[in-house]
């Protein structure tokens, strides 16, 4: 992938985001009941499902009004995760 | 877009410093694939490159190894022809003193052949000497020889010429003798044969008068007759081949009287073989019955051949009136048969 399909990538995916619509979840994290749902109704799919923990991420990212740890360590994860990649992407590249 | 109120401003302060140093990085890594395809093509060419110069430099050294070959090969063949070379001069040298030897060897030689000439002269000088002695000395002797051999020739062939004069003259006188015979018998038979030709016609005047009177005569008279002219025919036939046996005889005996004088001639190729062993004989080469015989001797000789010659013409006329008669005997007969069968039948 080159850097015009890259550019075209990203802003097709905004154009989703701006025109889809919101999900239970993104509601649940804008009226701040996301929390309480999670531990009373899917906290063992959160553990195991990544793709729907990606989703409620996103949302809570996305809607929350609260500063939340959990997403912090979340994104901060996926940080040291790509940057673990990185790392190692250019581990031939280092002199 | 609405930010964030899920994350303190201080992570995302972190995110948004990670995002600049993405986009950093991103403009470094692009900048970096940009000069790695840069660096890629240059491998490429470079490697091209390399192909090419490997393709050159594997021509190069092929060409090269060839060369080294056809030069090694140059080489072996000029280091055999110089090996040849050097054999050679060996061999020049080889020979070169085997010819000195030679030359040495030759040089005696040639010493002891101008020691040989020296000596060969020294005897031919001496063989000289010697084979005039001996020319003279056999000179003489065959001179003497010579006049030896003259004298005892001379001697032979008088005395032989001496005998053969006597031989001959009593050979001439005993043939003068039978030929002066043979002629006093060939007289008398021609004239014998002259009166029997006479009787013979007389007869046959007879018979013609016989033949005339035939018709009237009586058989037996006539065969009385015929029996006398048959016997007196027969005596003539006795008489003629009488005659011609003498005359046969005769011939005979001139024939060996002839061969009887050719004998004579040995002597002369006797005296003519010495003649050859004697040339200086010049009397002797002019050899010849004359001088052997004398001239005497040779009248004599061809007086006799003449009567010789002349017996024969006698002999053949004599022949020939012999045929006649027999002709007309034949014819005689035939006439009286002829008469005898005419009276017959009559």
């Amino acid at each position: 992938m080159d850097n015009l399909e890259y550019k075209k990538l990203k802003s097709y995916l905004n154009l989703r985001k701006k025109i889809q619509p919101k999900t239970y979840l993104d509601e649940l994290a804008e009226s701040g009941w996301l929390d309480i749902y999670l531990s009373n109704y899917s906290k063992d799919k959160l553990e195991y499902d990544k793709e729907y923990k990606e989703k409620v991420y996103d949302a809570m990212y996305q809607y929350s009004n609260l500063e939340n740890e959990d997403v912090e360590r979340y994104f901060l994860e996926q940080l040291i995760e790509s940057l673990s990649y990185f790392n190692e992407y250019i581990k031939n590249a280092r002199i | 877009m609405q930010e964030s109120k899920a994350i303190r401003p201080e992570i995302k302060g972190l995110f948004d410093t990670v995002k600049q140093q993405s986009k950093y990085y991103i403009e470094a890594f692009e900048q970096l694939n940009s000069f790695k395809s840069e660096y890629q093509q240059l491998i490429g060419d470079v490697n091209n490159l390399a192909e090419s110069l490997a393709l050159k430099v594997n021509h190069e050294i092929f060409s090269l190894k060839q060369k080294y070959d056809s030069i090694i090969k140059v080489l072996t063949i000029e280091t055999n022809n110089t090996l040849e070379k050097y054999k050679e001069l060996s061999d020049l040298s080889h020979l070169q003193d085997t010819y000195s030897q030679a030359l040495q060897s030759i040089n005696q030689v040639n010493v002891v052949v101008e020691k040989n000439i020296l000596q060969l002269r020294k005897d031919a000088e001496e063989f000289h000497r010697e084979l005039n002695y001996i020319k003279v000395n056999s000179d003489k002797e065959i001179k003497n020889l010579i006049d030896a051999n003259k004298e005892y020739i001379k001697k032979i062939v008088s005395d032989e010429k001496i005998a053969s004069d006597a031989e001959n003259i009593a050979k001439f006188k005993n043939l003068d003798s039978r030929l002066s015979k043979t002629e006093q018998y060939s007289q008398k038979l021609s004239n014998d044969i002259n009166n029997d030709i006479k009787s013979i016609q007389k007869e046959l005047a007879n018979l013609k008068m016989i033949v005339k009177n035939i018709s009237n005569a009586e058989d037996n008279a006539i065969k009385a007759k015929l029996n006398e002219i048959n016997a007196n025919l027969q005596k003539n036939d006795l008489v003629l081949s009488s005659l011609n046996e003498e005359v046969y005889h005769l011939k005979i005996k001139n024939e060996s009287i002839f061969t009887s004088i050719d004998k004579n001639s040995p002597d002369k190729a006797k005296l003519n073989s010495n003649q050859q062993d004697n040339n200086k004989l010049d009397e002797i080469s002019k050899g010849s019955i004359t001088a052997i015989f004398g001239k005497d001797n040779i009248e004599e000789y061809n007086r006799i051949n003449k009567r010789l010659h002349q017996n024969e013409i006698d002999y053949s006329e004599l022949l020939k009136k012999y045929n006649s008669l027999q002709i007309i005997s034949i014819s005689a007969i035939s006439i009286a048969i002829i008469g005898i069968i005419i009276a017959l039948i009559v």
